[in-house]
């Protein structure tokens, strides 16, 4: 499975272009971008600020895509996520995964983002 | 043992790292125990942060030996 990921304190462009040639048996590719709201209960908020632990960051990701990829037979998958201040409507997280067909790239985003939440050392502040 | 910090827990230790003093291996607790000891504010620390070495979380019961890298991992909050 062809894997990239990079973190940035440049914004993630919506669409994103992907930096490899399209896959011919690729027949979906299920995207993710996780934006940061303007709201947060009751309060305003015009920006967050990420911080990462980047090596060990990268290294969980792997990890995480390496066990997930063993469910799910996935053709490539593509992370990106901001570093620094990210302001209200910007995107925090870019998720991309190229499949034969949806069912995969649906169930791997979905499980990779549950455990990207819980284990990956990167931490928001308002 | 030295020791790194990020987001809140670099906050309450105010500083990025700290080397702490040890001839022998520490059990988590251990360790703990001589961290708030030298840093108190991290004290609320001990029960949510986790612990990685060479960029991997540190598991129950694992020793920590003088030599290694502790990264204090507070609760992430990244995607």
């Amino acid at each position: 499975m062809k894997i990239d990921i990079e973190l940035t304190q440049e914004p993630i462009a919506r669409p994103q272009t992907w930096p490899v040639p399209h896959n011919p048996e690729t027949g979906s590719l299920v995207e993710f971008y996780g934006m940061v709201r303007e709201t947060e209960g009751e309060a305003k908020i015009p920006s967050l600020r990420y911080e990462a632990y980047a090596s060990m960051a990268e290294k969980v990701m792997r990890e995480k895509i390496a066990l997930l990829e063993k469910k799910y037979s996935c053709q490539a998958i593509r992370v990106v996520h901001r570093v620094g201040v990210v302001s209200k409507g910007e995107s925090a997280i870019y998720v991309g995964i190229q499949s034969k067909h949806r069912r995969e790239g649906f169930l791997m985003l979905q499980e990779f983002m549950d455990e990207f939440k819980k284990d990956v050392p990167i931490w928001k502040s308002a | 043992m030295k020791v790194i910090f990020f987001a809140q827990s670099r906050e309450a230790a105010g500083r990025d790292e700290y080397v702490l003093e040890t001839a022998k291996p520490l059990t988590e607790t251990e360790f703990w125990a001589a961290l708030v000891s030298a840093l108190p504010a991290l004290a609320p620390h001990q029960k949510t942060a986790r612990l990685a070495r060479r960029e991997e979380y540190v598991l129950a019961g694992e020793l920590l030996f003088p030599d290694d890298e502790i990264a204090v991992i507070p609760p992430v909050s990244g995607g």
